[in-house]
């Protein structure tokens, strides 16, 4: 027997040995070729890098628009490539999440979906899981050379100065806006004109005799035709048109610190306490106009979703519908009758009812950039990421782009496409000063409202119910707001102790930060101090109305 | 011979396993340690930035520069986190202070003077806080505990049993309050925090309804730079608000409308700003008629 043969037969004699060699080898190996291609990159990486994003926008034609967009830069960059992920809407929060704390996530991702639960969490995952852009956001965009933008702050070149990327509770940029939005009213251009006539009517007075001629236009043609294509997503664009012209002159009664806008409690309070009362004529007024309208709503309407009042609308079963112009081209795609645009109608000051309450329309001038793209710090291509969305927000690119998507461009200077103009943001208006959904009262709010349009209770017994509502739960809803609202304290305090720490020196807190420490601890501190005169202006109210409350109560 | 020859390649191969897993460490000296620890703070990690700010407690090369930092860096950490562990951060804290350098001095006994606070022990915390004013007046803490003093002052106290009970800052605390604030601009009226300073007394002088100071107060802050755009743009709103319809000053108001419309067209008071300028000119007008 041979040398090999003694010592294979030798070894035989130990399989487990031999088994525990054979997984040891193996995973040496699987190290040692990790270390080499760690070192030399991951596959494919020496062809290209490639670049992925995520966003929600399955509309018709943003996708093929984001294609031209990335073919476009891919020429420029031809060792790049970008990739789209499109996930639809309903489950978006839930996948970023999931990739986000499973650290998979793609180079960029669209921030901002996710509901109630979202608002409360897109912060801290801006904190944990992004890049912070404020060191980029004072230099010029390099696409932007030739431009009249080529010396200027890449912030600057935006329409809201790049507010639509910022966060306030972080005091940083994280975003990168790449379109903007309005909401108005659409209709149906055949119809209307059929029924009505050539213009469409620009008072509340003229748009209900609309309504009523649509309805009566149904009843001649044998079938049943909705004026309006309510749902429980687009009620709210109108309630809130309303809201607005009723309430905006409750400002300089409830705007207590002069900060220019009423904050919850600062509405709350007063409600509470009665000192502002749901019978007083102009609130009274703003429910009554949208019980009214809303019998112009089909039937059950705030059980709705979005996508069945589209449906109504598309297939002439409603004449009119409110909805954002990110809708414009899909609805435009999907129609077989030439789509109108317009401005929900307000009352004319001449109007008997409601002209005296009216303070005007709802403003548009704070309107922030959309379709936000936040880099992942994840990304191993964080410096390619940001170029590709710098590409995207340069002058010429981001007019490009947002033709092709039938949406409204963010750079100043970007000409939207002509059909867009109605979409395009008024500066003149107002904004609303009263908040009926008190802290702690959100549900029975939304109930009794809801009870009260939908006819089933008189407007005294709504009253009534709201504020016996508002007396019921605002005490531990009130606690829970301000509670709350400290842990923007505690955050603040968080970011300036860190800036501190790296004016004091202390090693490895400067290179974490992206700008000036000693500005950006000022700037924090700041609004540190105006958080701070905001919870005591609002306690105060609230405490104030508390005492008014026990007061008047025998 | 075939078994020392499978003894030599396995050892090769465990050489070469623990020279590719070493590559990891030799990355990351302390200053790599105390950059990831800060890192991991700043995006909320608090258990790794802990980790890290520990380990470098036992580095044998740290320098006391290095150890400034682990130990603000701890401190800073079990105080600020979202559950903090404020028996931990005072003790990190007066490790901090045991260093004897300025900045560990003054970072110490601002923390110290702010968990105090934070556990309700207003009296020691503003003691602390005062002592860092009064033995580190020029530093930028001092200029923070000033603030912190202040707003210990003004705070207003739930009651726990009943929800939605509040009691008010008495009025000798305010004054303090108020009082601490305008000593430390009129000793330092450029310090880091000035502006901040102003902003904080101008709005407790608003809930006081004390306008006219309030407004010299916002101002001044003005004057002395406000860092964030978005409060550059409250503060001109309500310099001219307070002015119109408190002071009934429309010079003032004017001239402020009138900034706030040109410097921030992009804002939901735009609109609101030039009626306002119209009418508080239609009044002038009236006035001087």
């Amino acid at each position: 027997m041979s040398d090999t043969g003694r010592t294979w037969a030798k070894l035989k004699r130990y399989p487990a040995l031999l088994l525990l060699v054979l997984v040891y080898v193996i995973s040496c190996l699987v190290v040692v070729g990790n270390v080499i291609r760690g070192a030399g990159g991951a596959p494919g990486e020496e062809k290209k890098k490639v670049l992925r994003f995520a966003h929600w926008q399955l509309e018709p034609g943003i996708r093929s628009a984001m294609d031209e967009l990335i073919a476009d830069y891919q020429e420029v960059h031809p060792d790049i490539e970008v990739r789209q992920i499109l996930i639809p809407e309903e489950g978006y929060f839930r996948w970023v999440n999931t990739q986000l704390i499973g650290r998979t996530a793609p180079d960029m991702i669209e921030c901002g979906s996710g509901g109630t639960v979202g608002w409360a969490l897109w912060p801290k995952f801006y904190a944990r899981y992004f890049m912070p852009l404020d060191r980029y956001v004072d230099q010029p965009n390099p696409y932007n050379k030739g431009t009249e933008f080529e010396d200027t702050p890449w912030r600057k070149t935006y329409f809201d100065e790049m507010e639509g990327g910022y966060d306030d509770s972080l005091q940083s940029y994280y975003r990168v806006p790449l379109s903007a939005f309005t909401v108005r009213l659409y209709y149906n251009k055949d119809m209307i004109e059929e029924v009505w006539g050539p213009s469409f009517p620009q008072t509340y007075e003229g748009f209900i005799e609309l309504c009523e001629e649509l309805e009566r236009y149904g009843e001649e043609q044998g079938k049943k035709l909705v004026p309006i294509a309510g749902s429980g997503y687009n009620f709210r664009q109108f309630f809130n048109a309303f809201r607005t012209a009723f309430t905006a002159d409750y400002q300089d009664r409830l705007d207590r610190d002069f900060d220019g806008t009423v904050s919850r409690a600062e509405s709350a309070g007063p409600l509470y306490s009665g000192a502002v009362g749901m019978t007083e004529p102009p609130i009274r007024a703003n429910f009554e106009l949208v019980r009214e309208l809303s019998a112009y709503f089909p039937q059950g309407y705030t059980s709705l979703d979005r996508d069945e009042a589209v449906f109504l609308f598309l297939q002439g079963h409603s004449a009119m519908i409110t909805t954002g112009s990110w809708d414009y081209k899909s609805l435009g795609v999907q129609s077989e009758f030439t789509i109108g645009v317009t401005d929900i109608p307000l009352p004319s000051k001449d109007n008997p009812r409601y002209g005296q309450y009216v303070a005007g329309p709802q403003t548009e001038a704070g309107l922030e950039g959309g379709f936000p793209m936040g880099i992942t710090k994840i990304s191993g291509n964080a410096d390619l990421a940001l170029d590709f969305l710098q590409y995207a927000a340069s002058l010429r690119k981001n007019e490009e782009l947002n033709r092709a998507m039938y949406w409204l461009p963010v750079i100043k200077g970007a000409e939207p496409r002509e059909d867009l103009r109605p979409f395009a943001p008024h500066i003149e208006g107002y904004s609303p000063s009263i908040e009926y959904a008190n802290p702690g009262a959100e549900l029975a709010y939304d109930q009794t409202s809801l009870l009260y349009l939908s006819g089933k209770i008189s407007y005294e017994e709504f009253a009534k119910d709201l504020l016996a509502a508002y007396r019921r739960d605002g005490p531990v809803g009130m606690d829970e707001y301000f509670k709350n609202n400290e842990q923007t304290l505690d955050q603040q305090m968080r970011s300036a102790a860190l800036r501190r720490a790296a004016i004091a020196g202390a090693e490895g807190a400067a290179p974490v930060l992206t700008g000036d420490s000693e500005t950006q601890y000022r700037r924090i501190m700041e609004a540190y101090v105006a958080q701070l005169g905001t919870r005591n202006n609002e306690v105060r109210i609230w405490a104030e109305n508390v005492r008014l409350l026990e007061r008047s109560t025998p | 011979m075939r078994f020392r020859l499978i003894g030599i390649v396995l050892l090769a191969l465990l050489g070469a396993t623990l020279g590719a897993c070493g590559r990891g460490a030799e990355r990351g000296g302390v200053e790599d340690v105390l950059k990831e620890g800060w890192r991991a703070y700043s995006t909320g990690d608090f258990d790794f930035a802990i980790q890290k700010f520990e380990s470098v407690g036992e580095a044998p090369g740290a320098t006391p520069e290095q150890h400034f930092s682990a130990l603000l860096g701890l401190a800073t950490s079990y105080h600020l986190r979202s559950n903090p562990d404020l028996e931990q951060a005072r003790l990190w804290y007066e490790r901090l202070g045991e260093l004897k350098t300025g900045d560990a001095q003054r970072q110490s006994l601002l923390g110290l003077g702010r968990v105090d606070l934070a556990e309700g022990k207003s009296g020691a915390g503003q003691t602390n806080l005062v002592r860092l004013i009064q033995d580190f007046p020029d530093s930028v803490e001092a200029n923070e505990a000033v603030v912190h003093v202040a707003d210990s002052l003004f705070k207003p106290t739930g009651k726990d049993s009943e929800p939605g009970q509040f009691s008010l800052a008495g009025g000798a605390a305010v004054e303090r309050g108020l009082n601490m604030l305008e000593e430390r601009l009129r000793a330092y009226p450029h310090n880091t925090l000035a502006t901040t300073m102003h902003l904080m007394l101008a709005g407790k002088y608003i809930e006081l309804q004390q306008f006219e100071k309030a407004v010299g107060h916002l101002l001044a802050a003005e004057e002395e730079g406000i860092a964030g755009v978005m409060l550059q743009s409250v503060t001109l709103w309500r310099i001219a608000r307070i002015a119109d319809l408190e002071l009934k000053d429309y010079d003032l108001a004017e001239r402020y409308y009138a900034k706030y419309a040109e410097e921030f067209p992009r804002t939901t008071l735009y609109y609101r700003a030039t009626k306002s300028l119209e009418r508080v000119r239609a009044l002038k007008k009236e006035g001087g008629a």
